[in-house]
C-alpha cells in the first residue's frame, strides 16, 4: 500500500467533510433572501387561516378580509407600510392575543378594555386602601381593611411562590374573608392562577374545557379536555372570598376568574373580564417578523367560550362621584357583602 | 517488501475470520442545518458538539454495529432568531461481506429524538419528533498499510425506508394524541404515530472513516457522520447535519 494511496483516500475523506460543510445547510434549499410583501402577507393570510381558533365564534369570513387587504399589497411598497397593512389585517381579528411584532413595532387590539369603564383607580387604591403599612409578598400586596384580607394582584406574569401563598393564609387565618383584586391584571402564567385558586379549594375540581387546533380544516380540533383547579396539599382557607374583576382583566386572569366562579365560596363582583381565552401561538414570517394568534379555545361548564369574558355575580362599577371622594365602589361594596 | 505483504495478509486475516468486540467512544463537532414549519418558514444553521458511544462485533461473513449518538447544536436563522437543536440517536447496521470483495450490503435500524427550542416563542416553544425506521446498508472497506502502520478506510451509507414516527402536534409541542386529548399511554401512543414511507418521510446517511489500527489491538479514527432527515407530520420538519468525530475504538475480546 503506498503512501500516494492515503493520500488519495484522505483527500477524499477531507473533501467530502469540506463539501459537507457546506451542503448540510444548503441540502435544505439556498439562503433565505428578502421576502417581498406579497409572499410575506399569503404567508401570514394562510397561517393564521389554518391555525386561527376562532373564525367560527366571531363570525370573521377571512376570506373575504383577504380580498379586501390583498389590494393593499404591491411589492414596491416600504417595510412601514406592510406592517401597517398586516397589523390591520390581525386587527380584524378582536383578539387581545393578536400581535404582529417587527424590529420598529408591535401591533395590538386592545379594544376588549379600552372600549370599557376603566374601573380600577390605582392611586385610590394605594392611597385609600392599601395606605402606608401593607405587606408585601412576592407579586401580592395585602392590608387587612375592617377584618377583611385584601389581596392586591397586579399580574399574573410575577412568579408566585408558594411561601408567597403561604403568606396570606396565615393572614387570613383570622379575617371575616379574602378579598382578591384582579383588576386591569392583564394575565401570565396560568400556573400562578391555579396556584392562587388551589389556595381556596382542598378538592380539585372542573372549572372548564379546553381543545386545541389539530389541523388546517376549520373544524379541526382536539377532542375537549378538562381544565382542573388543582387543590393545595399543604393548608387552604375555607372561608369566603370574592374576587374583583374588571374588562381589563385578561388571558390567565379570565381563566383565575372562572376558576373562582366555579368554586362555591367565592363571588365575583365588578364587570366581566376582557376574555382572553385562547392560549397564544407563535410564527414567524418570512421576513423574520413575528406574530401570535389564539390556537386554543376554552369554555366553561355553561357552554361559553372564555374568549367573550367570564360574567360577575354581582356587577358593579366604579362612580365617578365616589372615585372623585377617593372611594373604590366596588371595593367597598365588596367589603359590605361580607357583613 | 514480501514482509509487509504477509503482515497485510495476516493482518487482513483477523479482521474478517476472527470474531472480534468493540467498544467506541467518540467526540466532536456537528454542523446542522433544519427547517420546522410549526415555527418557521425559515432554515436554521449552526454549529455544537457532538458525543457517541458504539459497539462492534465482527464476524467472519458479518459486522453488526451500534451507535448511539448525543449531539446539541445553537443555530440561529437569517434574522438571528435562535433555535436550540438537540438530538439523540442509535443507529443499528448489519452488514454481510465476503473475502472476495470490498462491498458489502445488509440492513439497518435507525432511532431518532431530534428536539427543537425556539428562542421569544412564550408557549409551544419545544418541539420534539421521535422515529423508528428500517432500510437497507451497504458499506465499502479497503485495508492498507504505511510503514508498518495499518489504516483501513470504510464508508457505510443507509436509507431508511419503512417505520413509524412521532412528531409534535399541528400547533401543541406534544404530539396530536397526548396533552389536549384525555388518553392514556397506548391511546395516545396509537393516535399520534405516522408511518415512515417513502414519500411521507425519509432518513438517510452516509458515514466515512478513516481508521489507524494501533499495535495494541486499538484503534484510532477519524469519522464523518452526515444524516438527512424529512418528516411531514403535522407540521413538515427536516433536517441535514453533519458529525465529526474523533472516535477511540478499544478492543474488549
Amino acid at each position: 500500500m503506498s503512501a500516494k494511496r492515503l493520500l488519495l483516500i484522505s483527500a477524499i475523506l477531507v473533501f467530502t467533510n469540506g463539501l459537507f460543510i457546506s451542503c448540510e445547510k444548503h441540502l435544505l434549499g439556498g439562503d433565505d433572501g428578502e421576502a417581498s410583501p406579497k409572499e410575506v402577507f399569503e404567508y401570514l393570510w394562510n397561517d393564521i387561516n389554518n391555525r386561527y381558533a376562532y373564525f367560527e365564534l366571531k363570525g370573521i369570513d377571512w376570506d373575504e378580509v383577504k380580498q379586501r387587504y390583498s389590494e393593499l399589497i404591491d411589492n414596491q411598497m416600504s417595510e412601514n407600510e406592510l406592517f401597517d397593512v398586516l397589523a390591520a389585517l390581525l386587527f380584524e381579528l378582536e383578539d387581545g392575543h393578536v400581535n404582529l411584532t417587527s424590529p420598529f413595532n408591535r401591533s395590538r387590539n386592545w379594544d376588549w378594555f379600552q372600549d370599557e369603564p376603566l374601573n380600577y383607580n390605582q392611586g385610590i387604591i394605594d392611597r385609600e386602601y392599601l395606605g402606608k403599612d401593607f405587606h408585601i409578598s412576592g407579586p401580592l400586596r395585602h392590608q387587612m381593611i375592617n377584618g377583611i384580607l385584601y389581596v392586591n394582584y397586579r399580574s399574573f406574569g410575577d412568579q408566585l411562590r408558594d411561601r408567597d401563598i403561604e403568606a396570606i393564609l396565615q393572614r387570613a387565618e383570622n379575617a371575616r374573608g379574602v378579598i382578591i383584586d384582579v383588576r386591569s391584571n392583564g394575565g401570565g402564567a396560568i400556573n400562578n392562577a391555579f396556584n392562587l385558586a388551589g389556595a381556596f379549594t382542598n378538592q380539585s375540581y372542573t372549572y372548564g374545557k379546553v381543545r386545541i387546533k389539530n389541523g388546517p380544516c376549520s373544524d379541526c380540533f382536539s377532542s375537549w379536555t378538562d381544565l382542573r383547579v388543582p387543590a393545595r396539599e399543604k393548608g387552604w382557607y375555607n372561608g369566603a372570598v370574592i374576587v374583583l374583576t374588571n374588562s381589563a382583566s385578561y388571558s390567565s386572569t379570565t381563566y383565575f376568574a372562572e376558576m373562582m366562579r366555579q368554586n362555591p365560596r367565592a363571588l365575583l363582583l365588578g364587570a366581566p373580564t376582557g376574555g382572553g381565552g385562547g392560549t397564544p401561538a407563535f410564527g414567524e414570517l418570512p421576513n423574520g417578523w413575528t406574530y401570535r394568534f389564539s390556537s386554543t379555545q376554552a369554555m366553561t361548564l355553561e357552554d361559553e367560550h372564555f374568549e367573550l369574558g367570564i360574567p360577575v355575580n354581582v356587577r358593579v362599577d366604579l362612580d365617578k362621584s365616589d372615585e372623585d371622594q377617593g372611594i373604590d365602589t366596588m371595593l367597598e361594596r365588596a367589603i359590605r357583602q361580607f357583613n | 517488501m514480501l514482509k509487509r505483504y504477509l503482515f497485510f495478509l495476516l493482518f487482513a486475516s483477523v479482521t474478517s475470520h476472527a470474531q472480534s468486540h468493540e467498544l467506541w467512544f467518540a467526540g466532536g463537532m456537528r454542523s446542522e442545518g433544519l427547517r420546522d414549519l410549526g415555527y418557521s418558514p425559515l432554515r436554521f444553521d449552526g454549529f455544537g458538539l457532538s458525543g457517541a458511544l458504539g459497539y462492534q462485533k465482527s464476524k467472519e461473513n458479518k459486522d453488526v454495529i451500534w451507535l448511539l449518538n448525543y449531539s446539541q447544536s445553537q443555530t440561529t436563522n437569517a434574522y438571528n432568531r435562535g433555535l436550540t437543536a438537540t438530538t439523540v440517536g442509535l443507529l443499528n447496521l448489519n452488514v454481510y461481506h465476503r473475502e472476495s470483495s470490498n462491498f458489502s450490503w445488509g440492513w439497518s435500524n435507525n432511532n431518532g429524538l431530534q428536539h427543537r427550542f425556539i428562542s421569544g416563542f412564550d408557549n409551544f416553544n419545544g418541539r420534539t419528533d421521535v422515529f423508528t425506521s428500517f432500510g437497507p446498508a451497504g458499506a465499502y472497506k479497503t485495508t492498507f498499510s504505511i510503514k508498518s502502520q495499518n489504516f483501513t478506510f470504510k464508508a457505510i451509507s443507509h436509507v431508511q425506508l419503512i417505520g413509524f414516527y412521532l412528531p409534535s402536534g399541528y400547533v401543541a409541542s406534544l404530539p396530536s394524541g397526548f396533552g389536549y386529548e384525555p388518553n392514556g399511554a397506548i391511546k395516545g401512543f396509537w393516535e399520534s404515530i405516522y408511518l415512515f414511507y417513502p414519500g411521507g418521510a425519509f432518513n438517510a446517511g452516509f458515514w466515512p472513516k478513516l481508521e489507524w489500527h494501533l499495535s495494541t489491538g486499538n484503534s484510532i479514527s477519524l469519522n464523518y457522520l452526515y444524516e438527512y432527515t424529512r418528516l411531514t407530520g403535522a407540521q413538515m420538519h427536516e433536517r441535514s447535519t453533519g458529525m465529526w468525530l474523533l472516535n477511540f475504538s478499544m478492543k474488549i475480546k
